[in-house]
């Protein structure tokens, strides 16, 4: 059950680049597994980015599994801090 | 407590408009004629009220200021301050000063501006030197009062924003998170929610499509439009919305607004609501309009989340107090009842001239239809002087609660028959008097909780107001459970004033009557809510001046009821015609109960027997002294009057009247039981009789009689009417 994947996020996470990166995501998505993905290489990040990540995260739930968002850029960072997420995406106390 | 405070207010400034008019009048009265007693007076009341009055809407520049006028036109009266054109010409500005910041808190500003406060200062210190004692206090508690009204000025505000950005946003290159990141150099996000909810499941997700939603507090020194200009671009198809965290601000700001017709132009000008967010209500409202019928622009704002439901009810209520406004102006003219009296009388005119018609003429379908018309004309051209009194014994609430606290007494009003109707111009002039009474009954009548209580009675005293209508008049009541007028301390003072002989025997009433008396006060200590000298007998003189009568009803330690009857004073009346001898005349139709056959055989008797009670009965051809034959089946018509009935023997009965008073001379005008006279269809002149001093002067006249030799002859019936009878 409990089967683990990794993946590693380079480069924008955009709407330039979104197209391509979120079936490349959620690919990697499968029955009860958990999936990491590593931000670390992110070098820009806006909503249409946010958006995929949020979607990994349910889709892997959905399947059982769970997606876990390990090592956050700084740009990455920048992104969720203004939404008052922490780099798991999850809220920073006080939102929903 | 139910208390309109808006409608209070509009009536003070009606009010306070027409004190400040007779004021004026009077000052320049006063300069032509600088020892007319009677106009000092005047003034002095005037201020007198005015003072009182402001006070109970706590506008306490209007209090300080007036005050220091009154005191001063006080020492005039008492004759220790000399009326001089200099002290005209300062008092005249005053009322202008007064007048300006009437109208202001008529636009809905309780302060003076400083302009104001400046301005009184120097006309305090030009009354000054006219006082024979300086009084400044006055004009500091003004100067102070004015640096109050100061702005606050603008902190950061707490906004929420709900931004549901378009599908689209993204593909156009619009980015919600750097619209949200420009958003933190406006000020700080205090909170913020990200709202995936409409995210569908992988296989259905475009990534370039936006799905997410946000929700955030930002509080920000930012002016909402700047907000708002932040999410310009995405503004098509986006649906954001900017709403005020406390509206209590904004509420406040439209408070203090000037008047706006349009609740858009409150809104916008609150800061509340951009002119981008109204036009976008207005065209959700047309759409709405066109697919499910009308809906309030308010309802837009709130359901669209545009405005907070507290905002846009202080926006709309103040639209409301700006219609009610101006409808002072434009939709009800104060209209002089001069003007309104010369309609009436032209309605009077066609009435007569058309009763003229249909005696000549054969009764045709039109001229029912006309008969119908100026019958509804003249209702409408009478209802046009009727308003309820309700309004006026309403305003006393404030007066009742405002002199308990400041007596520390605990009373209940109440008020019943607000609906009874009235002229108007009995209404204005009535509610003064009225005031009156309801202060000296929770000054003097109703004692204090504890005094209550050792009595036995509940600690909260009751005074209630009740209008009614009864046989033509208007019947005001004000009663309280107090501890009732003090018969032997009344006399005891009518005695000493040299009133009423000492060892007289009176009745209840007639000492009761003697607190109307000029200068009578019982009251040990003057308080200052009545003293001054306005007191009871100017009510009895006003009640007097409107035609109307004034009793007291006591219960010693149990209460008092002052009762002020007043006519109606309408200018048309359903009459009943009769005919005695060869003239007519009108018996008011309300006062008639029943018309009786004149019982054969008893001609010389003054009274008959009604089903069993004695009718006294007054015969109109004696009393007006009209010879000719007497008809042979006379006829009784029975009136009633204060409970009282009495039949008045006539010849014919003519059936009921439209009536036109028209006032008799100036010749006639001692004339008691006549109050007017009319023009008949056919030209004639019918007099119109007023039964009630009829009965009392004819029952006076019967006691003297009796009293007398015993054998009273008809001529001497006759001085009641001293003169000869018109036809």
């Amino acid at each position: 059950m409990s089967q683990t994947r990794a993946v590693d996020l380079d480069g924008e996470l955009t709407i330039q680049t979104a197209a391509e990166q979120c079936p490349r995501l959620l690919a990697v998505l499968d029955k009860n597994t958990t999936v990491r993905v590593g931000l670390t290489g992110v070098t820009e990040m806006d909503t249409a980015g946010l958006q995929i990540l949020l979607a990994v995260r349910r889709e892997a739930e959905r399947l059982g599994g769970a997606a876990e968002f390990l090592d956050a850029s700084e740009p990455v960072r920048e992104a969720l801090a203004i939404l008052h997420l922490d780099a798991g995406l999850r809220p920073i106390a006080g939102g929903r | 407590m139910a208390f309109d405070a808006d409608e209070a207010l509009d009536i003070f400034i009606t009010e306070a408009r027409e004190l400040l008019e007779s004021f004026e009048e009077g000052l320049l009265q006063l300069e032509a004629d600088p020892d007319d007693a009677e106009t000092i007076n005047a003034i002095f009341r005037s201020a007198h009220t005015l003072k009182g009055s402001s006070g109970l809407f706590g506008l306490n520049h209007l209090v300080g200021f007036a005050h220091v006028v009154e005191t001063l036109l006080g020492h005039v009266r008492e004759g220790t301050v000399r009326v001089t054109p200099e002290l005209i010409s300062v008092l005249l500005p005053c009322a202008d000063h007064i007048t300006r910041f009437v109208e202001g808190v008529a636009e809905g500003r309780p302060e003076p501006s400083p302009g104001e406060a400046a301005e009184a200062e120097a006309l305090l210190a030009r009354l000054a030197p006219f006082e024979p004692g300086a009084a400044p206090a006055a004009a500091a508690a003004v100067s102070a009062a004015s640096d109050a009204a100061d702005q606050e000025p603008d902190g950061p505000r707490g906004w929420y924003l709900r931004l549901r950005f378009g599908p689209d946003c993204l593909r156009n290159g619009m980015d919600p998170l750097s619209l949200l990141r420009y958003l933190t150099s406006l000020g700080t996000i205090d909170r913020i929610a990200v709202d995936d909810s409409a995210l569908p499941e992988a296989s259905d997700l475009d990534p370039e499509t936006n799905y997410l939603a946000f929700e955030a507090e930002l509080s920000t020194e930012a002016p909402k439009s700047e907000i708002e200009s932040v999410f310009d671009f995405v503004r098509d198809d986006s649906d954001i919305r900017i709403t005020p965290l406390d509206s209590g601000e904004f509420v406040g700001r439209i408070e203090s607004m000037p008047d706006r017709d349009r609740i858009g132009d409150v809104l916008q000008e609150s800061g509340a609501v951009t002119p981008g967010e109204i036009d976008e209500a207005l065209r959700i409202q047309r759409e709405r309009t066109r697919d499910s019928g009308p809906v309030p622009i308010g309802q837009v704002l709130i359901e669209e989340g545009i405005a907070p439901s507290a905002v846009v009810e202080a926006a709309l209520s103040k639209q409301r107090r700006t219609a009610d406004t101006r409808s002072g102006d434009t939709q009800t003219i104060r209209i002089d009842a001069g003007r309104l009296d010369r309609l009436i009388d032209l309605v009077g005119e066609l009435v007569i001239a058309q009763a003229g018609i249909s005696v000549n003429d054969h009764l045709s379908e039109a001229q029912g239809e006309v008969t119908r018309l100026i019958d509804e004309v003249r209702h409408s051209a009478l209802a046009l002087r009727m308003v309820p009194i309700g309004m006026t014994l309403r305003r006393f609430e404030r007066v009742v609660r405002d002199v308990c606290v400041t007596l520390g007494k605990e009373v209940h009003l109440t008020i019943t028959g607000g609906d009874a109707e009235m002229d108007k111009a009995l209404v204005e002039r009535i509610s003064d008097p009225l005031l009156h009474l309801v202060r000296n009954s929770l000054d003097h009548g109703i004692e204090s909780p504890s005094d209550r209580v050792e009595a036995g009675k509940p600690a909260q005293g009751q005074l209630r107001l009740n209008a009614y209508h009864d046989a033509g008049n208007i019947v005001i009541e004000v009663s309280d459970d107090g501890r009732g007028l003090d018969r032997d301390r009344i006399l005891a003072k009518a005695v000493d004033r040299g009133l009423v002989a000492a060892g007289a025997t009176l009745t209840d009433h007639e000492v009761y009557d003697l607190i109307f008396e000029p200068g009578f006060s019982t009251a040990e200590k003057i308080s200052n809510l009545s003293g001054r000298g306005v007191g009871m007998d100017v009510v009895r003189r006003n009640v007097a001046a409107l035609r109307g009568s004034i009793e007291v009803d006591s219960v010693r330690g149990q209460g008092a009821t002052i009762r002020i009857r007043l006519p109606l004073t309408l200018a048309i009346i359903d009459g009943f015609l009769v005919g005695v001898g060869g003239s007519s005349f009108i018996v008011p139709l309300d006062r008639v109960t029943e018309c009786v056959e004149f019982p054969t055989g008893n001609r010389d008797r003054d009274h008959m027997n009604l089903r069993g009670e004695v009718l006294p009965f007054i015969r109109l051809n004696n009393l007006f002294g009209l010879d000719g034959d007497v008809a042979r089946r006379q006829s009784v018509v029975v009136v009633e009057q204060s409970g009282q009935r009495t039949g008045l023997v006539v010849d014919a009965l003519l059936g009921e009247f439209q009536t036109v008073i028209k006032p008799l001379g100036p010749l006639f005008s001692s004339l008691k039981c006549v109050s007017g006279s009319t023009i008949l269809g056919n030209g004639d002149v019918a007099l119109i009789l007023d039964v009630g001093p009829l009965v009392t002067e004819y029952a006076d006249l019967e006691r003297v009689r009796h009293a007398g030799t015993g054998n009273g002859h008809p001529s001497r019936r006759r001085p009641v009417l001293a003169g000869q009878p018109v036809t």
